[in-house]
């Protein structure tokens, strides 16, 4: 089973011209505009705290940050659905995490968000189903090694990331795709 | 791996008391998406759980062009009146008198991860909040609290509020004594007491451990408690200056002295007879006027506390008044013997200038408290696990919260101050300038409040942003001044009592609406809130900057020698001061200036078209109903039992419960009578049937009869059953009993507001 809760983040290509701020206009036109697939309600300034989440968009499905969570500049997609435990969850986060990528990358106001897709940071937000321990690890793994395969075939990696207790179960998932579009097709198909 | 919940993992860890009440919490959840629980009784039963509503959530919000139908999955389906189910909402979180361990602070930081936005926001209660919790989260968030000892009960509603307290208390140098055991006492005291369940509003009670400074701030609360000591016959005796009525919002009230000194021993039945007279006595109907200061106010402190008194002869004596005293002398002295730095380390730029605003020497020689200051009170879950870990590293002390949004590490040896400041640093909360003029107050305003006219939160962050870029920490003439911000009258962010307040409001220009601030000038923070300010007029939103330069350079360059801020606005006079600000007001044209009319930090059209009902003011809801929805409650418990084949004795335990659904339902039909009985059937059955069933009140033409003679022959042959059929039957007899009750409940009303005179609901 494992969790239904994650988080997926996309590292900038080019840190040092991102700016989470540049982004609450753009979420604000999408909510407009309903630009991607979900109930969006609402965007969230945060860029007062230091590594944190930026900006949020809030939807119900999901929380989606133009970030710098740990000091890394980013975009964060965080499940907050529940159901569809596992590799299902996991593919429907990383669906969406993939269409807010691709509608970044077109819009021309943000040259500093385009993001590598060719691997992807995937946390599993959820203490109870995937504690950062063997156990945990053992639970979530498979999830993580189907989706990846699934993305990018046979040059699919699975790593576990070393996180300390207090923090949840990280691992990177990869391979040699980085194309949103490409990708999005195999996960949708 | 196996498939547990936290209900099932933590069930050892979390107090019984608290444990059933969140699992009795998510029955009603259940009930409530089955519609089986009214959804005005369920929002109020919600707030006492402390998950509040937040902006948009009836379902619509203006996007910039239009106002949108959020369109939520379960549509229609409500957790409060005009409250969509899905729409996420806050969790406000306890933190009596600000004190957190590390433990809890990390078990909130993972909350915050898991169900929120990995933000923590410290508010001007010392609580903490989460924003944009989804309610079927909030049961599970509510247990891994729970078994840190924390509790989200009465965070909002109704009820008795977070207890307040100086975050100094024990090592300040001013104080008269510690205040934390008794904030304590009370805390847990009045926490789910019978006498506070029944109030019209909220209830806010603080404490503080002198009178000259501000950090209690007890004359803007509820009730409040000033440390004191006197001697008699050569022995020193604690107790309290006492005040009540006191309060912000719309109308400040400042707090009327009810006793100059209450020997310690007094505090809890005191508190405990001034909540029962504002039960009985004060405003049910119109919220507006039902704060305990309106009451107060109308009585006279003097007739009031005659009641009181009146009141405390009465109570019947509770040994819980004084089991707490016999630890309450013990000093909490909590650092560690060693300190745990070798003090060589060279600090992080910046060091000196923090340290003069952001150490405090303790009383204690050899140890400072350090101030993390927290830009809007924020700050984000890997923040607080490294502030956990500063708290073991350093301190065997638990941290605190403080009304101005920040956090408070006590008990740090000098010699690790460096090493502190570059642990703060590294991630990054090594701000200085701590509860002075650059760490403004703010609510959360128009960012997540419904109330919210204007956004309090991009106000604040823009002014802090330009006061530090001026280095006003660093300038002693003006660093202890105050800039307080609140998104809307109801004074979430204490402006009262700031030396520069400002208030949301909106105001129309042509077609158009221009977000605005009421400028409040000269309140007093210290001695506990002393005095309220003065409102000068608004200004457009985008002016409160300059507003916010002419003030300071206007009194830099007015005062006298020496003179306090607020003194320079008193001799100057309002209408001086207003004649300065006067060329700031005017809006310059949509075309001239369209950014006039949008809010800072946003982009949309400003609009007033999304404020809602708040829900701070609760649901007034008789103690009858809480009682029947317990009862359902319970009904629910048991027959969820029933399905359970894990559990051997399920037939018996589920009538039990069932037994017990009915008993609570028939106590709570006698609180309709003002009858305060415990829920035990020994005492509920003779006193139900006096004033129910001999008299035939509880029959109709349709109901009643039959329904009571469920309870009354379970009352009679016992609880025991032959199989799981019978069990079956005993839980639907159990649900017909409380259909009766709600039916009996309704007439009863019905009769009253017909006339009839029915008790304390009357009154
Ligand atoms: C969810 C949004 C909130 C709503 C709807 C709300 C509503 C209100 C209302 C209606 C009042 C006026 C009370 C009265 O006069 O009876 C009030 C007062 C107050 N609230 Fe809130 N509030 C909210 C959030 C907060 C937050 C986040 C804080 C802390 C940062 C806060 C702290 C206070 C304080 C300090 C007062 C004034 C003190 C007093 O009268 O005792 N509130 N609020
Ligand atoms: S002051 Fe107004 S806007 Fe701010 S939190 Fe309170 S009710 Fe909301």
């Amino acid at each position: 089973m494992g969790t239904d809760r994650w988080v997926v983040k996309f590292a900038a290509r080019e840190p040092e011209r991102f700016d989470p701020e540049a982004h609450i206009p753009v979420f604000h036109r999408w909510i407009q505009q309903k630009t991607l697939p979900l109930v969006l309600i609402d965007v969230a300034d945060y860029a007062h705290v230091k590594d944190g989440p930026g900006v949020l968009l809030v939807s119900h499905e999901y929380n989606i940050f133009a970030d710098r969570f740990d000091g890394k500049a980013g975009l964060t997609v965080q499940r907050k659905l529940r159901g569809g435990a596992g590799a299902v969850s996991l593919a429907d986060t990383l669906r969406v995490g993939l269409l807010a990528v691709q509608a970044l990358t077109a819009e021309s106001s943000l040259p500093g968000s385009r993001f590598h897709v060719d691997r992807v940071e995937v946390v599993a937000n959820d203490r109870l189903r995937a504690p950062n321990d063997a156990e945990g690890w053992a639970a979530t793994q498979p999830a993580l090694q189907d989706v990846a395969r699934k993305l990018y075939d046979g040059s699919a990696r699975v790593e576990r990331e070393a996180t300390n207790s207090g923090q949840r179960l990280t691992a990177h998932i990869g391979g040699n795709v980085d194309d949103a579009g490409a990708l999005l097709k195999k996960i949708q198909g | 791996m196996s498939e547990t919940s936290w209900r099932e993992k933590l069930a050892d860890r979390i107090p019984a008391q608290w444990r059933d009440e969140i699992d009795a919490f998510e029955n009603q959840m259940e009930l409530r998406k089955q519609r089986k629980i009214e959804e005005r009784v369920f929002a109020e039963v919600r707030l006492r759980r402390g998950a509040y509503g937040q902006r948009y959530d009836n379902g619509r919000r203006h996007d910039g062009l239009a106002t949108q139908d959020l369109a939520f999955p379960q549509k229609g389906l409500t957790k409060g009146p005009d409250t969509e189910w899905d729409a996420p909402g806050m969790q406000r979180i306890k933190i009596p008198f600000g004190r957190m361990s590390a433990e809890q602070l990390e078990a909130i930081a993972e909350c915050a991860e898991e169900y929120s936005d990995a933000i923590l926001h410290v508010t001007t209660r010392q609580d903490v909040q989460l924003h944009y919790v989804h309610i079927e989260d909030s049961a599970d968030l509510q247990r891994r609290l729970a078994a840190v000892g924390v509790t989200t009960r009465e965070a909002c509603g109704n009820s008795v509020r977070n207890v307040t307290g100086c975050p100094l208390a024990g090592i300040c140098r001013d104080e008269a004594f510690d205040i934390s055991p008794y904030a304590k006492a009370e805390t847990f005291f009045l926490l789910g007491h019978r006498d506070v369940q029944d109030f019209g509003r909220k209830f806010k009670i603080a404490y503080s451990g002198c009178e000259q400074y501000s950090c209690g701030l007890v004359t803007i609360h509820d009730l409040g408690f000033v440390a004191r000591t006197r001697v008699v016959d050569g022995r020193e005796e604690r107790g309290f200056r006492v005040v009540v009525g006191g309060g912000l919002g719309p109308v400040p009230h400042i707090a009327k002295d009810l006793y100059e000194f209450l020997p310690e021993a007094e505090m809890l039945p005191l508190s405990q007879a001034v909540s029962r007279v504002y039960a009985r006595l004060g405003e049910k109907k119109n919220r507006n006027k039902a704060r305990i200061k309106f009451l107060v106010a109308k009585l006279g402190i003097d007739e009031f506390r005659r009641l009181v008194e009146e009141e405390r002869k009465v109570l019947e004596a509770d040994p819980r008044w004084s089991e707490w005293l016999a630890t309450a002398h013990e000093s909490t002295i909590e650092h560690l013997p060693e300190p745990a730095s070798d003090g060589s380390a060279k600090p992080a730029p910046g060091f000196e200038d923090w340290r003069r605003t952001n150490a405090y020497p303790q009383r204690q020689a050899g140890f400072v408290a350090v101030s993390i200051t927290l830009p809007l009170g924020d700050l984000t879950s890997e923040q607080g696990r490294a502030v956990a870990g500063l708290i073991r590293r350093f301190t065997r002390d638990a941290l605190r919260t403080t009304v101005e949004q920040n956090l408070i590490l006590r008990w740090v040896h000098e010699q690790d101050l460096v090493a502190v400041y570059n642990e703060l640093a590294r991630i990054g909360l090594n701000i200085p300038g701590a509860a002075s003029i650059v760490d403004v107050t703010t609510c959360p305003g128009t960012d997540t409040c419904k109330l919210g006219v204007a956004s309090s939160r991009g106000l604040a962050a823009e002014v802090r942003t330009r006061l530090y870029a001026r280095q006003l920490e660093l300038d002693a003439d003006l660093r202890d001044l105050r800039i307080k911000i609140s998104g809307c009258p109801n004074s979430c962010g204490q402006h009262h009592v700031a030396d520069i307040g400002f208030y949301g409001s909106s105001r129309n220009v042509g077609p158009y609406r221009v977000p605005h601030f009421q400028v409040i000038l000269g309140g007093e923070w210290q001695n506990n809130g002393g005095s309220y300010g003065l409102a000068l007029g608004a200004v457009p939103s985008k002016r409160i900057p300059e507003t916010v330069d002419l003030l300071l350079k206007s009194y830099m360059e007015g005062r006298t020698n020496g003179e306090k801020f607020r003194d320079w606005v008193g001799r100057t006079g309002k209408k001086a001061v207003k004649d300065l600000l006067n060329p700031l007001t005017p809006v310059p044209s949509h075309d001239a200036r369209p950014d006039f009319y949008v809010d800072w930090h946003d982009v949309r059209e400003y609009t007033i078209g999304d404020i809602g009902v708040g829900e701070c003011a609760g649901e007034v809801v008789s103690l009858t109903e809480f009682s029947l929805v317990e009862a359902e409650s319970l009904a629910f418990d048991a027959s969820v039992l029933l399905d359970d084949e894990q559990v051997v004795h399920r037939a018996d335990q589920a009538s039990e419960l069932a037994f017990q659904a009915m008993v609570r339902a028939a106590q709570g039909l006698l609180k309709l009578e003002d009858v305060d009985v415990k829920v035990d059937a020994k005492v509920v059955l003779p006193l139900f049937r006096e004033r129910f069933l001999d008299n035939e009140r509880f029959f109709d033409r349709f109901v009643g009869r039959q329904e009571s003679g469920y309870l009354l022959a379970a009352a009679e042959n016992g609880t025991k059953v032959r199989d799981l059929d019978e069990a079956h039957r005993r839980v639907e007899e159990a649900q017909l009993f409380i259909e009766a009750c709600h039916a009996c409940y309704a007439r009863m009303m019905e009769s009253k507001t017909a006339g009839g005179a029915l008790g304390r609901l009357g009154a």
